[in-house]
């Protein structure tokens, strides 16, 4: 596997296991970012993963209420 | 001589004034709620202090004090016996405490998977014998329900004895075997006494938790359950993921920075936001995004995050209960949040672990030719050890206290499995009870303590620190 430290051919390996664990910390944290532009109504329908579009009136929102 | 320990003790002096605004702080802060706390949960203190109340809290949660006391006890029984047990062994301490776990385990598992069946058994033969018992108009009131434990404690015992002592032979014929190939068996000294105390341990453990729970709390002992259930599936995973990302970034790779700076993300995203973003992702509703993918698999769709049901049942189709059931999908979806929070973390700091050994020690071994394996056995392990222990010391500690994020996954009073001990403190603030909940907080507080000192005696002595 890669333990193997002098090998260079277990760079691909390790590449992919990198890149799995990149989607998957990513995954969340990008559907948070895409939660952060929908209305209301989409934020709860969890079927839509793509917000109708961007609603930065959310931010400015969040802004004034702090 | 006398100026010298003079000037000495005006260096102490000085020095303690140094240190005193740090001191300060620390029993302002640190020290004194702590011993608050104790205070508290002496007295009855519902909004306002109360009268003094002695140990009836302490009683009322963990119930009876003398089988509590023999259960703490048979668990340090345990902890010797595996020391006694592994003492010869020539493996790292994680090695070992890898396979014992996994033969416990497994013994366990098999005792009460008998057990179970058998628990199901008598209680429905003694809701027969109630119902009769009910019907002949007897008095069916608190008497008679300790009486119903007891008797449930002594026939549950029977059924455990028998599996226990068919499935330790076993366990001592597997030791032995292995013991005997490395040529360190040692039956008088070390396994049969092992043995012995692990198996009395875990018939004293059994018995006693059982009296516990019919006399103390209930949702507080359980919710103990599931701290355990937490704490361990959490560090377990996030540390040996930890370790495999850690060996992806070793040594010299293109985009290492890139790949290091995703791989952290998690750990310093806010925690609130993602708890509920990981809550709409494994939610309970069918379009969920957890149950799409599921869907897409062919899979039935779970209740994730508010399902109770235990996971042995999902994956064996047992149906126990407590302890020996494992934990439910909620609280392994729970896990999963853990796991992904803390992953990176980990690997950032297993990696600079790594990257603190040596290189020429590999070059070495690899100059006498040993393989991939033997390396990293053989000098890996023993010089990470360290970092190990210290995340799992710290991992232990920082999930017995975990709070935020479930608090934040559950969904008022469905998901009961996801109460950890924290929660249920919690619960008991917001009931008002202050003098009750600080006293369920100095029993986590304890059992961290008692957790960690183990620790600490079993590994701290195997630990290679570099001479």
């Amino acid at each position: 596997m890669f333990l193997n430290y002098r090998n260079q051919e277990n760079v691909l390996n390790r590449y992919f296991i990198l890149m799995l664990v990149a989607v998957l910390s990513l995954a969340p944290f990008i559907y948070m970012v895409l939660v952060s532009f929908m209305s209301l109504g989409e934020a709860t329908n969890i079927r839509i993963l793509l917000p109708s579009e961007l609603r930065f009136e959310n931010y400015a929102k969040a802004w004034q209420q702090a | 001589m006398f100026s010298i320990s003079n000037t000495q003790n005006k260096e102490t002096l000085k020095g303690g004034i140094f240190l005193l605004p740090g001191v300060g702080l620390l029993i302002c802060f640190g020290i004194l709620p702590i011993c608050l706390a104790f205070y508290m949960s002496l007295h009855r203190w519902k909004p306002v202090q109360g009268r003094f109340m002695g140990l009836t809290h302490y009683e009322k949660a963990i119930g009876d004090l003398t089988s509590a006391m023999l259960t703490l006890t048979a668990l340090a029984m345990l902890i010797v016996g595996f020391w006694l047990l592994t003492r010869n062994w020539k493996e790292p301490p994680a090695m070992r405490s890898l396979i014992l776990c996994f033969a416990v385990g497994l013994a366990m598992e098999v005792l009460l998977v008998g057990r179970g069946i058998e628990l199901n058994h008598y209680v429905t033969a003694f809701q027969d014998e109630a119902t009769w018992a009910l019907k002949m108009k007897r008095e069916m009131f608190l008497d008679r329900r300790g009486d119903t434990s007891e008797q449930l404690a002594l026939l549950s015992g029977h059924a455990n004895a028998l599996f226990g002592s068919a499935l330790m032979i076993l366990l001592a014929f597997g030791l032995h075997l292995y013991g005997f190939f490395r040529k360190k068996a040692g039956w008088i000294t070390g396994t049969l006494p092992g043995l012995l105390l692990l198996y009395a341990s875990s018939q004293i453990i059994s018995v006693n938790w059982d009296k516990m729970m019919a006399s103390g709390d209930d949702d507080f002992l359980n919710s103990l359950i599931h701290t355990v259930f937490f704490s361990i599936g959490t560090v377990t995973l996030q540390i040996s993921l930890g370790l495999m990302i850690a060996f992806a970034l070793y040594r010299k790779l293109k985009g290492f920075a890139f790949f290091r700076f995703l791989v952290f993300l998690p750990y310093v995203t806010p925690v609130v936001a993602m708890a509920t973003v990981f809550s709409l992702i494994f939610g309970a509703r069918e379009s969920s995004l957890s149950n799409q993918f599921l869907a897409m698999l062919g899979v039935e769709p779970l209740r994730w995050i508010a399902d109770n049901t235990p996971i042995t049942e999902y994956l064996f189709g047992w149906e126990l209960s407590g302890l020996f059931a494992g934990p439910s999908l909620g609280m392994v979806t729970a896990i999963l949040f853990g796991v992904w929070s803390y992953t990176g973390y980990n690997a950032v700091i297993l990696l600079a672990g790594l990257t603190a050994i040596p290189g020429d020690l590999y070059e070495a071994a690899d100059m006498e030719g040993a393989s991939a394996w033997q390396s990293f056995r053989h000098i890996t392990m023993p010089l990470l050890s360290p970092v190990i222990f210290f995340r799992v010391i710290t991992g232990l500690i920082g999930t017995f206290q975990a709070f935020t994020h479930i608090y934040f996954m559950l969904s008022s009073t469905v998901n009961k499995s996801l109460h950890v001990g924290s929660i249920e403190i919690w619960r008991q603030i917001s009931l008002g009870k202050f003098g009750y909940s600080s006293a369920l907080a100095v029993i986590l507080f304890v059992l961290i303590i008692l957790l960690t000192v183990a620790q600490f005696s079993l590994f701290s002595r195997h630990q290679h620190f570099g001479d």
